[in-house]
């Protein structure tokens, strides 16, 4: 069986100019299995979200190969990861970063668009598909709502919706609670599990130990994980 | 993508409305000076008209109307004399313009008395259509002329110490401004000698070819009989390009400012996408890392543009009937039109698409430089 993430040996460095550069990561390696929830935890500048943003398909590294569901993603073309992103990963935000002119229906529907033409359903399956989603998240009732007039929790809510809609190999969610209150980590870490034990991967990232039980838990320092 | 650019536009209002209005006031400009070029065209066209199938036999190198010319009346004679001339069909002119008061002048056409059918042969007079066998001082006055001098048929008004008699008055020639023959007196040729104090000379002959000569053969023949140093013959092809010559100081002009009036609206646009753009960072930054292409990031940007430009231009069309009109008013004029010529509506509808999509390809390339990752760190 393939890993859903693969990084091996993975450095990430950064010019930030005058020729000084900051090593964000330093050979790290990191196996995800499938129907896993990760935690990554470690201090801040310790490479959290650069790890993320590798295994996000936004970036590549530096050096060291990295695959997501046996594709080798390390070398692939800006166009390539795109593509990857839509129909693989599934994201969530710290800030929850939902469209604010389009409705919260509109808004999970969103990523369908994203998928190439093999595999992009009609306007009619895509709205039955954010729905579906939006009733997962239990926000049947805030489909036509704009994000603006939802709360924070209710707006992570979505962002779930929005991360499930593609079916991903995996969810990266990089500190889903960070803006939150402790009642609305609560549910979305429930929601979170919930989605797990159904058989989606989660990677998330976090500081808070309230809600890392029942999770594999990575520590990061100094760009690189230590040993469990 | 479209859909997402209309609401995108829809949840920012206000900043939506201000750049339809600007691009909509630009198409309201290009959109009457269409009109003007368009009414100049036609009465170029109409001025034209009046010598359709005739010949202007006149002094070389005075052009087209034939102000300038002086020829004396013996060529004159020789001239209706030939025989490819239809005489019952064809006149000497005198032009000239007298005083009516201290501002305006009068442009007052004497032609022989009972050839009136030489130019205002298909037009339908109200009141005689010929000066035969009236007195001296009487007149047939083109629509415009009637109006400007608030004259009807029977009415008699002074000219620079003279009494008119208004005896028909020809109905109105084309739309928009006034052609010369909607603004002319005709008088008979002596009487406008008399006053002008021009004996034995007349401006021009208008020719009718006889039956069974062209237009071309009687040219020819005219042009052949005379000396061609002394005297040209134009036909109304001619006449159209002297008169659109005559006027291309103004069409250059006219496209110079409709050149000025796209490149406001396209950097309205434009630095407008921009700022949107810019503040759409996050958005754009989310969306690329939800798998959106940077094709499509720039597809969103252009609809955006395009959708803001074809609003204002469809508002703009719909308005610019009212306006010219409005226009129309203030410059004076009694007639209105109440149609947009097709030529103005494509001319706009390709404005305001290509300005729409050009001036979105730069907003638009930006968006596509937008990195997820910077993006999501915004706040
Ligand atoms: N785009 C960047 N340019 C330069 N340095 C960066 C950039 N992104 C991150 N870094 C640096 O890399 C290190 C790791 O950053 P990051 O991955 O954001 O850490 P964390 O998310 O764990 O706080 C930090 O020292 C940070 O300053
Ligand atoms: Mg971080």
């Amino acid at each position: 069986m393939t890993n859903v993430v693969l990084g091996k040996e993975l450095w990430k460095r950064y010019n930030i100019g005058e020729g000084i550069q900051v090593h964000a990561l330093r050979g790290l390696n990191i196996t995800v299995d499938e129907g896993e929830f990760i935690s990554i935890m470690g201090p801040s500048g310790s490479g959290k979200s650069t790890l993320l943003n590798l295994i996000g398909a936004l970036d590549n590294p530096t050096k060291g190969e990295l695959f997501i569901d046996g594709e080798k993603i390390s070398s692939m073309s800006e166009s390539e990861l795109t593509k990857m992103r839509a129909e693989k990963i599934g994201f969530i935000f710290q800030t929850f970063n939902l469209l604010p002119a389009l409705t919260v229906r509109d808004n999970v529907e969103f990523p369908m668009r994203n998928l190439s033409r093999d595999k992009k359903v009609d306007k009619i399956s895509r709205i039955k598909r954010a729905e579906e989603c939006l009733e997962i998240v239990d926000l049947g009732h805030r489909m036509d709502y704009l994000p603006a007039k939802l709360s924070g929790g209710e707006r992570q809510r979505v962002a779930i919706a929005r991360a499930l809609v593609n079916h991903p190999k995996f969810i990266l969610a990089d500190e889903p609670t960070g803006n939150l209150d402790s009642e609305a980590s609560d549910n979305i870490i429930k929601l979170l599990h919930h989605i797990n034990n159904e058989g989606t991967t989660v990677i998330m990232v976090t500081h808070d130990k309230e809600i890392i039980n029942n999770t594999r838990i990575l520590k990061i320092r100094d760009g690189v994980i230590e040993p469990e | 993508m479209l859909d997402i650019a209309f609401k995108d536009l829809k949840s920012k209002k206000s900043r939506t409305t201000m750049v339809i209005i600007g691009v909509m006031t630009c198409v309201l400009l290009i959109g009457v000076i269409g009109y003007i070029t368009y009414d100049l065209q036609e009465s170029i066209q109409a001025d034209a008209n009046s010598i359709a199938g005739k010949l202007v036999f006149e002094k070389y190198g005075t052009g087209y109307p034939p102000s300038g010319s002086i020829i004396s009346e013996n060529v004159s004679d020789q001239v209706l004399a030939n025989s490819v001339v239809n005489p019952d069909k064809s006149t000497a002119l005198l032009s000239t313009a007298l005083p009516l008061n201290s501002t305006t002048s009068v442009g007052i056409v004497g032609i022989t008395q009972g050839k009136e059918r030489a130019l205002i042969n298909n037009i339908k007079v109200n009141g005689k259509n010929s000066l035969l066998g009236q007195s001296n001082n009487s007149v047939i006055l083109g629509s415009q002329a009637a109006i400007n001098y608030n004259v009807t048929v029977g009415d008699t008004f002074t000219v620079d110490n003279q009494q008119l008699k208004v005896i028909g008055v020809m109905q109105k020639q084309s739309i928009g401004s006034a052609t010369s023959l909607d603004s002319t007196v005709f008088a008979s040729l002596q009487f406008v000698q008399n006053i002008s104090q021009s004996p034995g000379v007349v401006t021009a002959d208008i020719i009718t070819p006889n039956n069974g000569v062209s237009l071309q053969d009687a040219q020819n023949t005219m042009q052949n009989s005379f000396n061609s140093s002394l005297y040209t013959v134009y036909t109304q092809q001619d006449a159209l390009q002297v008169l659109n010559s005559n006027e291309n100081a103004s069409y250059v002009f006219l496209d110079l400012i409709i050149a000025m009036i796209l490149i406001v609206s396209a950097i309205l646009i434009m630095v407008v996408m921009m700022m949107s753009v810019k503040e759409k960072t996050k958005d754009i930054g989310t969306m690329r890392a939800l798998g959106t292409s940077r094709m499509r990031i720039m597809l969103l940007i252009i609809y955006e543009s395009l959708i803001i430009s074809c609003i204002g231009g469809i508002i703009g069309l719909i308005l610019i009937i009212p306006l010219y009109n409005l226009f129309l008013l203030l410059a004076g004029s009694t007639s209105f039109s109440y149609t947009i010529p097709l030529s103005i509506v494509l001319e706009i509808a390709v404005v305001v698409i290509v300005i729409g999509t050009f001036s979105g390809l730069i907003p638009a390339y930006q968006a596509t430089r937008i990195s997820p990752i910077e993006a999501l760190r915004y706040e």
